[in-house]
């Protein structure tokens, strides 16, 4: 069953009066249950593409299907979670509040699948904390306060957008391992746009690679890497020759002509 | 948030200026350095204590006039803030409706509400209110328009009804400006029941005041004024607290970052 297709998806903005392709001819897909990863340099239109399939945008064309539903229908059946670069947690709220809002807005009186706010809780490791305000942790903590509250509907598909961006690189190794292990617990298809070659080859299953003006994919990479993943995999051959190849992709041979020079 | 040591030491510096200026006030007036006009902090001190029963007489239908006051401003400007939030392209016309009301002087305004309703307390309130209002409406406007991105986006994909977002996302959003509002409008209040006593009615301190002006009642016109700074001060100390009590310190709900 496909988890995301995405097929000959543009996106046009005006600035100015003047039209802006930042998306052209689009397509994707990933297996429900698969990890894709979407990498390219600022201004690709990587954020913009997930926009798209969580219905905050329409594309200009092209479809998209979520489990074989229509974002909009997606969005509205709270089939989408979504995580942003930044925490977006309201202030106001407890953790375990802010895990719960999706609920409380769905106006579901318990989760739809088989994880309460407080497993979930549990499951991004922030036990004990559920009554703490989102000031009184460390960034990363709220992001996993944030991931939490995108899988409270239980959601067909989780969307991340560079999600641990703002973290140093140790942190952000952490989290990517827990964020493989929620993943893994919770059979959802993610996609995630990230900035980092070694990131999108440690997670993923297929790399979408973009370039920008228009934003478009010039490579699709699959790795072939068993899981669960481990950090010493970043050893492999398998790692290594991924990471060659996107970097490649996003390269060309501008790379070549630095090493010459 | 400072502990309770921090705030004491934060109130030791203007605590001891304000002493100091009290016990220069009452030297000044005990060596006839000050105008025999000027009643010293001690005796406006016992004029309050032994002249309470008048005073609290009259301090009582003030008191009434400004909390009715300020409370049908806060209401209007949730209610005009509330449409505003619903209607964007109504923002202009309502801020500058608003701002012509505020640019009238109080005291040009209340002539004109007495001539239109009468010498009543529903005149006295209505000339707080409208004095009150704008700062609140400001306030209350720019909050519900401040909405982070993010929150917002979050907010659509949960697939969030329009009362939800209000609700859940806007109103608690907004409550920072909404209290910056509150706290400019809680003393103006006073001051907005004082003029309009000024104008006409029978009781109030304002009517005291100008009754113990021309009078001449020297003591009574200063302890009046004291109480007047008192209820200005204790009116903008409670919407604090209130705030203190519904306002997460350093709220900002773009990761809570701050």
């Amino acid at each position: 069953m496909s988890g995301l297709s995405v097929a000959g998806v543009s996106k046009n903005f005006e600035i100015d009066g003047r039209r802006f392709e930042a998306l052209s001819n689009i397509d994707l897909s990933l297996d429900a249950g698969a990890f894709g990863a979407l990498i390219g340099p600022s201004g690709c239109g990587k954020s913009t593409l997930l926009r798209l399939v969580a219905d905050i945008m329409a594309p200009t064309e092209g479809t998209i299907a979520i489990g074989g539903l229509p974002p909009s229908r997606a969005r509205k059946e709270h089939h989408i979670g979504f995580v942003f670069q930044d925490p977006t947690l309201l202030p106001w709220r407890t953790v375990l509040e802010n895990v719960r809002l999706p609920l409380e807005v769905a106006g579901a009186k318990a989760s739809p699948g088989n994880a309460t706010p407080l497993d979930l809780i549990k499951l991004v490791g922030l036990s004990g904390f559920e009554h703490a305000k989102p000031a009184q942790l460390s960034g990363g903590m709220q992001q996993r306060a944030a991931i939490a509250r995108a899988l409270v509907l239980s959601p067909r598909i989780l969307l991340l957008d560079e999600p641990f961006g703002a973290l140093d690189e140790i942190s952000r190794h952490r989290m990517n391992l827990e964020l493989l292990r929620i993943w893994a617990e919770t059979r959802t298809t993610a996609l995630m746009v990230t900035h980092s070659i070694q990131e999108a080859v440690f997670m993923a299953d297929k790399i979408y690679v973009l370039a920008a003006r228009p934003g478009r994919i010039v490579d699709t990479v699959e790795v072939e890497m068993e899981r669960p993943r481990r950090l010493s995999q970043m050893n492999a051959p398998a790692f290594t020759s991924a990471v060659e190849r996107v970097r490649a992709s996003l390269f060309g041979d501008r790379l070549g002509m630095l090493n010459d020079e | 948030m400072s502990d309770g040591r921090g705030l004491l030491k934060a109130m030791l510096l203007p605590g001891a200026t304000f002493v100091l200026f009290l016990i220069l006030w009452q030297i000044a007036v005990e060596y006839g350095i000050a105008p025999i006009t000027v009643a010293s902090p001690s005796r406006i001190a016992a004029t309050v204590i032994r002249e309470w029963d008048i005073l609290w007489f009259h301090m009582e239908p003030t008191l009434l006039t400004a909390i009715m006051g300020y409370l049908a401003a806060a209401v209007t400007a949730l209610c005009l803030g509330f449409l505003v939030y619903s209607m964007r392209r109504i923002e202009s016309s309502v801020l500058t409706v608003g701002a012509v009301l505020d640019s009238i002087p109080i005291i040009a305004v209340a002539p004109i509400l007495i001539i239109w309703m009468g010498l009543s307390l529903s005149t006295r309130i209505t000339i707080t209110a409208v004095i009150c209002l704008f700062p609140m409406l400001i306030s209350v406007i720019q909050g519900l328009n401040t909405q982070p991105k993010n929150a917002q986006e979050l907010f659509t994909v949960l697939a969030a009804g329009p009362v939800q977002k209000f609700r859940l996302l806007a109103l608690p959003n907004a409550l920072p400006y909404i209290f910056v509002g509150l706290k400019i409008a809680a003393p103006l209040a006073v001051l907005g029941a004082l003029v309009a006593e000024w104008t006409g009615a029978e009781w109030g301190l304002g009517v005291f005041m100008i009754n113990a002006m021309f009078g001449l009642r020297v003591d009574q016109l200063w302890s009046a004024v004291f109480l007047a700074c008192a209820m200005s001060t204790g009116a903008y100390g409670l919407v604090c607290l209130f705030e203190y009590l519904s306002v997460e310190p350093g709220q900002n709900p773009d990761g809570g970052k701050s």
